[in-house]
């Protein structure tokens, strides 16, 4: 018997042995339970467990003053929407990379032992160096100074979920809410002009209550009268989407005005906001397109990328506007075609038209380890510190293969793994500017034999150098 | 109390997995005991990571990724540690005239020696069917990667069986 033959009789031999002696026995109930409860406490009570990442659907930066607006902006991942914002200039020209003085993070006392901190998670983006968390059994805080010091948040709108907080600045703020009734379905948003003292509420829209449909919404404010709604429905089986609508406030959303059909966005996705009036949707029903509007959410542009094709779904991680119409994206395109799951290799594409046709510039390079390729499907949250210096989050395994940092200084060219920064599992990370960013992660807790290990108290860690170092907000 | 509709889609989502999910689970680990746990915690892990999820019709590979890496670090954890051994445990006692009982072991022995990555290779190409392609995407590794661990396991196998044909 010669080697191949060998080899195709052992491959049979394998699938039939492995088949008869894996006999996997049914889901025990217990396991079934548990997992029902993982779902339900993510569900209903996002700021007390390990799970829970809030609802983080268009949290953005507010302009720092209008000489301030920014230039470049970071879009964190398709998912998750907090936007970082760069160095800028109110001219809207290109700005050079920010320096990495590498001056020390917030004076933080030490970090609390991990079994003692409370489960923390981020909530809130807004302009200056506003923030807003929330801490289990303690509350919502919020910090005007990058995270030194935190204070209790007046008061949040009742919400089912973690607010889905929207601050332009320190003062003003929204909430939307979707509230699901016996006959309809309430779109509202909260909105509030005193630092959350005080809330005020508007229905937007109530349709009809059906069986098998889902309704869900994302608000967004390019100032503190102009707004946008989009409201979606979607058939709870297939997860596919319909009725798209725009709603649109010029009276800081105490009134709503309906504008006919608006970008579908889909389940599970958001529009991410470069500026306050740039974002950006991935299109659940058009693929090969990605969708941008320019004038905050009023009027949308679905485009085509020149390499998108049938069986490819576009999938845009970060865009950067260079100046006023002039933008660059950064996209990923997975296949949707059955049997084949392997992603393209992530491209910048440029547009000098405010996103109605693109350009593509070149393949953004892979990562010198081989353990974990920058071009596979486990790079999130990418955020642009600079025209050429982005910063992401790399996914790993386990408490020896944690999360990471990774980051380019040449536009995505080539990129390199950021020292250790003291978490193991990251859910995302956000950035006032090029040196103060916050980020969402969790620590690995492992029981006395080391040989149970789980992702455990949810925790907040501060940077105000870049990201070159990172400190747990105690709490 | 209403709830972000887009959770409980994807609860929706999650709970259509979950037995196919613990079934892969028990087959890379062989362990009741750590197929519970890895099922939670990789379920666990999904829920956290949910806004990463930009294609509901890829929920498959996507959460297919989740679980092996969880699978990969408790058996990762249990041979550093010494706590389970990694061998197959036979199933039930089904006649099988086509095979001796001798080979069989010689199989489970086999694979009980192959480290994790190699282990779980072999059992998603050859227990759950799942193509070259399919393997890549939930070991987020080239599908050349997947060969080469693929030759390489059954290659390091041959020995142990050859004696038995």
């Amino acid at each position: 018997m010669n080697d191949t033959d060998f080899d195709r009789d052992l491959e049979a031999d394998l699938r039939s042995e492995l088949r008869r002696s894996i006999v996997p026995p049914p889901t025990p109930e217990y396991v079934r339970a548990r997992v029902e409860r993982i779902a339900t406490r993510a569900i209903e009570e996002p700021r007390r467990g390990p799970i829970s990442l809030a609802a983080w659907r268009g949290q953005r930066s507010g302009v720092m003053g209008l000489a301030a607006v920014v230039a470049i902006v970071a879009i964190i991942g398709a998912g998750l929407a907090w936007r970082g914002v760069g160095p800028g200039n109110g001219a809207g020209r290109p700005v050079a990379p920010p320096t990495l003085p590498g001056t020390p993070g917030p004076s933080f006392p030490p970090a609390p032992d991990a079994a003692s901190s409370k489960s923390v998670t981020m909530s809130a983006w807004a302009g200056g160096l506003t923030g807003i968390i929330s801490v289990a059994d303690v509350g919502m805080r919020i910090t005007h100074d990058g995270g030194v010091t935190w204070s209790a948040l007046a008061s949040a709108p009742a919400h089912p979920t973690d607010p889905d907080f929207d601050f332009l600045d320190a003062t003003h703020g929204f909430v939307s809410s979707v509230d699901v009734g016996a006959t309809n379905t309430s779109v509202s948003v909260y909105r509030t002009s005193d630092g959350a003292r005080t809330w005020q509420v508007a229905q937007v829209t109530a349709p009809p209550t059906e069986a098998g449909w889902q309704v869900d919404a994302s608000s967004h404010f390019s100032d503190a009268s102009h707004g946008i709604v989009l409201v979606t429905r979607f058939q709870s089986d297939t997860l596919q989407t319909q009725e798209c609508q725009l709603f649109t406030t010029d009276d800081g959303g105490a009134g709503w005005t309906g504008k006919g059909a608006g970008p579908c966005l889909g389940v599970f996705t958001w529009p991410n906001w470069s500026t306050l009036q740039t974002g950006f949707i991935s299109s659940p029903t058009d693929p090969s397109s990605v969708i941008t509007t320019v004038d905050g959410g009023r009027t949308w542009l679905a485009s085509e990328l020149p390499d998108a094709s049938s069986g490819w779904r576009v999938v845009p991680q970060l865009l950067i506007v260079d100046r006023p119409g002039q933008l660059r994206l950064l996209a990923s395109m997975t296949p949707t075609t059955n049997g084949q799951y392997t992603p393209r290799t992530p491209a910048v594409y440029s547009s000098s038209d405010g996103g109605a046709t693109w350009t593509k510039e070149y393949e953004i390079g892979s990562i010198a380890d081989a353990t974990r390729n920058i071009l596979g499907l486990s790079v999130y949250s990418v955020s642009a510190l600079g025209p050429d210096r982005w910063l992401a989050l790399q996914q790993g395994s386990g408490i020896e293969n944690a999360d990471r940092l990774v980051q380019t200084l040449d536009a995505g060219r080539t990129w390199s793994v950021m020292p250790s920064s003291g978490f193991t599992r990251a859910d995302g990370m956000g950035w006032w500017d090029a040196r103060h960013g916050m980020l969402q992660g969790m620590q690995w807790v492992c029981n006395a034999s080391g040989s149970s290990c789980g992702s455990d108290h949810a925790t907040v860690f501060m940077t105000n150098d870049g990201g070159l170092t990172w400190h747990q907000v105690p709490f | 109390m209403a709830i972000d509709p887009n959770d409980e889609a994807f609860a929706t989502l999650t709970r259509r997995h979950l037995d196919s999910a613990y079934r892969l689970a028990w087959a890379i680990l062989t362990d009741t005991g750590d197929a519970d746990d890895a099922t939670q915690d990789a379920f666990a892990l999904a829920w956290r990571n949910r806004r990463s999820l930009r294609d509901p019709a890829r929920f498959d590979a996507w959460f297919g990724r989740i679980l092996v890496n969880v699978c990969r670090q408790r058996l990762r954890q249990r041979s550093r540690h010494q706590i389970q051994p990694l061998d197959i445990e036979i199933g039930p006692a089904i006649a099988d005239a086509s095979q001796s009982t001798s080979e069989r072991d010689a199989i489970s022995r086999a694979m009980a020696r192959l480290d994790a990555d190699h282990r779980i290779v072999i059992v998603l190409r050859y227990w759950a069917d799942l193509t070259i392609d399919e393997i890549a995407a939930r070991l987020d590794m080239p599908p050349g990667t997947v060969k080469s661990r693929l030759h390489y396991a059954l290659r390091s196998m041959r020995p142990k069986l050859e004696d038995h044909r």
